[in-house]
């Protein structure tokens, strides 16, 4: 192999670390809380994590209107395996989260853009993301409990 | 599977069912692809080959029996389309939208009338603590239908 054709081949990989990655939506249903969506994404630079984000608005609003947004609330980072549930798991009253969490949708998102903490920019075809949707974090001075907004492409 | 037209019922007569029957029962998050997302507590008609009936409400059902009374029912329906013999967790449907089941299992009609049925519900495929469990009574108070434990 030639070394253009070699550094070419060097390249899309080093890119294509950024191409898909794994999604999860959840419909949580608890005690103590408001029923909410969890949306997980998978943290692209450290793919044994997931990034969560929380609503209690109606999901599906956004996709009703052009330029649909929504806000969403970044939580704890959970472990990947939060990415692969895909039947409802009960979790007891008093422990954290305790309630129901539903899966929803699940699988892989392509990527189209990224930047640490500041945005994701992803493309679905499923049912609740379809389409392109640009996320972007508002609140990047805070640590805890950031407000991102979501908007559908 | 004809998941997408429900026959609306006025009264419970409409569903034939009768006291002591065993039904296929499943407590269901419908997120549909046109309306808002709700639960949905659906049951086979043991004696219609192809019915389904579904009592669709958007309140939160973990909150009965804790500081709930009873949640408002926005609608019970038929539908001819058995969505439970189907669904294993989650089912996605083009036209329907996404059905997750919290709860899969049996249940049995311990009351039935016009405007009240009372299900007693005991089991759960998924889970050794299931949300619903126990009697709940299902009945019409003026206009409107309510679920209460």
């Amino acid at each position: 192999m030639n070394n253009n054709l070699y550094n070419l081949f060097l390249k899309y990989l080093l890119e294509s670390e950024y191409r898909t990655i794994k999604y999860a939506v959840q419909f949580h249903y608890t005690y103590k809380a408001k029923p909410h969506y969890d949306i997980r994404i998978q943290n692209p630079d450290r793919t044994s994590q997931a990034f969560s984000f929380v609503t209690n608005k109606n999901l599906s609003e956004i996709n009703k209107i052009k330029n649909g947004k929504l806000i969403l609330i970044e939580t704890t980072i959970h472990d990947k395996y939060i990415l692969n549930v895909d039947k409802a798991i009960y979790i007891l009253r008093d422990e954290y989260g305790g309630g129901v969490l539903a899966p929803l949708e699940w699988g892989e998102l392509e990527l189209l853009d990224y930047e640490k903490n500041k945005k994701i920019v992803f493309k679905s075809d499923k049912i609740v993301f379809n389409g392109v949707y640009l996320m972007i974090n508002i609140d990047k001075n805070k640590k805890y409990n950031r407000r991102w907004i979501l908007i559908k492409k | 599977m004809d998941i997408l037209k429900p026959i609306i019922f006025k009264t419970l007569l409409e569903s034939d069912l009768n006291k002591g029957d065993k039904v296929k029962f499943g407590l269901i998050f419908h997120y549909p692809m046109d309306d808002d997302p709700h639960m949905d507590i659906r049951f086979i008609n043991p004696k219609k080959k192809n019915e389904e009936i579904s009592i669709a409400f958007m309140d939160n059902i973990m909150k009965l029996g804790i500081n709930k009374k009873s949640i408002k029912v926005d609608h019970i329906a038929k539908y001819n389309a058995k969505l439970l013999n189907k669904m294993f967790s989650v089912l996605t449907d083009k036209k329907g939208g996404i059905f997750s089941a919290l709860q899969l299992g049996e249940a049995y009609i311990q009351e039935f009338s016009k405007d009240k049925i009372v299900l007693s519900v005991n089991s759960d495929s998924f889970s050794k603590t299931p949300i619903m469990r126990g009697e709940y009574i299902i009945e019409k108070k003026g206009d409107s239908w309510y679920i209460h434990k």
